[in-house]
């Protein structure tokens, strides 16, 4: 006879029932139906990557059809409207009022070549004075030289804070400041900002302090993407400081200094020069600038005025289709004489 | 790289002249916090000199008496600096978060998965960005108009949600270089692409969107155009300086000292954000990893 080991217990009525409820069970189970599997073949997968996409990408695509090329498009279209009221009905008909209003403006009139000769002072001034002298000074920051952390914190406090708030600063050292230092040396002058035969010198002394800062940050940080082991090359071969510069530095940022080059093209119609900080409404006339007088026209359009949306639309046209081609044969310029450095 | 450089002309006439620039912007700063500390009669006496009494006070009056009146004659109603304040952040906050999260979605699908529409969206920011189109703003405050999102706060920031800009190729080229392993391996395990954005993408950037998203609010805190234009029920405390300088029929008109102290007032939240965020500002925006 087998020897019963300790642990073998008699079986108990609770035993003899289990495997037949279990077995119950179990063929029970087998009869409902089953959680679906995961469709995990290739097009069940695929199908499931494309549903995720096109739900995710559909409302920002939306958002650019209607705020891009809605907003684009019927901007030419209301350059050819005019709104007039028909049977006490305010509409937007066709009509090439706005377009002719521009046109005869800007061959016969004077406003719009103001405006322009100013947007293009503005603009010279930037890509000659401002673009040399910040790089310049990027290097300076580059090449770590005394003081140069320092300074790249000061170049860059400006552009944190409010234009609004570097407007008032400005105007009030100049026009109460500046004002108080003469009148110690007992010399009165007006105002500078104020007096229209110098406003326009302070005003571009104004966009030099703000622009400044700016250029100076993005150009020394495309410098520091340049490898080190690049310049110490040169300078194990001798070069100097200045040649490096005009040599090897130049050379190897001009992608990003060509790229804000081409940007500032659309700048010229857009640039307001900080001039509605300055002045609001009031800008000096022999200062104001195309995008400054766009900005004054559209602020004026009232909530309940619709008539002059057309004119508004008609300067934009007109600006776009001197700036598209201008834009192209900068950027056309600028790729014939790329040095075309890699590393 | 920090070489020792040898002192020389160049390094001398930028040291000067960058010496000049930065003493610029501490005379501004001087004059802006000397002249919110004076009274009247002082500041016309004195305008350059430091005050003679401290006058503390200008910021707590400056901040009781910066008012914008809006709406029409019949219906008009005033705001206060705090209400401004409110509206500031609502229009920073949301504006910011929409501007550092819609182009990180539509990178992160042009980047990581293989559609046609890819080129697409990818060229779409391209000719936006290349592509010069001017004065379309008169278009634009139109359709504003027209889908009933003029003056309101939610409205700016529908109108910000676009994919579009610089910050769009920043996303797209972290993504590209991160690589693809991650999400397989949480697909292998039966991640959704849902799940797999938010608990494994999302951390891998979080950093970058972080970067957009405080730049961005200083952006929109610092703008007062685009407010002014599209808000004007809603005024933030950029455009309730703005008015208070050159609106003079406004409820509270300030007087300059006034208006410094709003200037600093409008200041810190920024200045203090710069002193918290300092390496964002200053250093690279990069891609993070997962350990192990």
């Amino acid at each position: 006879m087998k020897k019963r080991m300790k642990y073998e217990k008699d079986e108990t009525f609770f035993d003899k029932i289990k495997k037949p409820v279990s077995d119950f069970f179990y063929d029970l189970s087998t009869k409902l139906p089953r959680k679906k599997k995961k469709n995990t073949s290739l097009k069940g997968r695929r199908t499931g990557e494309l549903v995720f996409y096109y739900c995710l990408a559909f409302l920002p695509i939306l958002h650019f059809l209607i705020f891009y090329v809605y907003v684009n498009l019927n901007s030419v279209i209301l350059a050819f409207q005019e709104y007039k009221f028909i049977n006490g009905e305010g509409k937007f008909i066709f009509s090439t009022l706005q377009i002719e209003t521009v046109w005869n403006n800007l061959v016969y009139g004077n406003e719009i070549k103001e405006l322009l000769s100013h947007s293009l002072i503005f603009y010279a001034f930037s890509l000659c004075v401002i673009t040399p002298t910040a790089l310049f000074f990027s290097y300076y920051i580059y090449k770590k030289y005394k003081f140069s952390e320092f300074f790249r914190v000061m170049l860059f406090v400006p552009t944190i804070i409010s234009s609004l708030v570097v407007a008032f600063m400005y105007k009030f050292f100049i026009d109460r400041g500046v004002v108080e230092i003469c009148r110690l040396f007992g010399k009165e002058i007006m105002p500078p900002l104020s007096d229209p035969s110098q406003s326009f010198t302070y005003i571009l002394i104004y966009i030099l302090l703000v622009s400044f800062g700016g250029n100076v940050i993005m150009y020394s940080s495309a410098m520091t993407r340049i490898p080190i082991s690049v310049v110490e090359y040169a300078q194990i071969d001798g070069v100097g400081p200045v040649k490096e510069f005009f040599s090897m530095t130049l050379p190897l940022i001009y992608p990003t200094l060509s790229t804000f080059i081409i940007v500032g093209i659309t700048g010229i119609f857009t640039n307001q020069a900080n001039l509605y900080a300055l002045y609001s409404d009031s800008a000096p006339e022999n200062a104001r600038t195309f995008g400054y007088h766009m900005f004054v026209l559209l602020k004026k359009v009232s909530s309940s005025d619709m008539s002059g949306y057309p004119y508004i639309a008609a300067l934009g046209v007109f600006a776009t289709i001197v700036v598209v081609p201008l834009t192209f044969f900068v950027k056309w310029v600028l790729d014939k004489i790329d040095p075309n450095v890699q590393y | 790289m920090k070489t020792k450089n040898k002192i020389n002309i160049f390094a001398i006439v930028c040291a000067t002249v960058l010496g000049i620039y930065a003493l610029c912007m501490f005379v501004f700063a001087y004059l802006t916090v000397s002249t919110s500390l004076k009274d009247i009669f002082d500041l016309n006496v004195n305008p350059i000199g430091l005050p003679s009494i401290v006058c503390f006070e200008n910021y707590a009056f400056a901040y009781e008496t910066l008012v914008v009146q809006v709406g029409s004659s019949g219906n008009a109603r005033l705001i206060y600096f705090d209400t401004m304040l409110l509206y500031s952040v609502l229009y920073s906050v949301g504006c910011s978060f929409v501007l550092a999260v819609v182009p990180c979605i539509m990178a992160y699908l042009t980047a990581k998965y293989n559609v046609w529409l890819n080129k697409f969206i990818y060229g779409s920011v391209i000719f936006a960005m290349v592509f010069p189109i001017v004065g379309a703003g008169a278009s634009e405050m139109f359709l504003m108009k027209r889908l009933g999102l003029y003056n309101s706060i939610l409205g700016t920031w529908v109108q910000s949600a676009s994919y579009l800009g610089t910050y769009f190729l920043v996303y797209y080229g972290s993504f590209k270089s991160l690589s693809n392993e991650y999400m397989e391996a949480a697909i292998i395990d039966g991640a959704s692409h849902m799940k797999v954005l938010l608990s494994i993408v999302i951390p891998l950037v979080k950093t970058t969107i972080f970067a957009v998203f405080i730049l961005q609010f200083i952006a929109h805190w610092n703008n007062y155009q685009t407010p002014l234009l599209y808000l004007p029920d809603y005024p933030t405390a950029a455009v309730g300086l703005f008015r208070s300088a050159y609106s003079p029929n406004q409820a509270g008109t300030l007087t300059e000292n006034m208006r410094m102290a709003g200037c600093v007032i409008l200041c810190i939240p920024i200045l203090i954000i710069f002193l918290l965020f300092k390496d964002i500002f200053m250093g690279n925006i990069t891609v993070g990893g997962i350990k192990g």
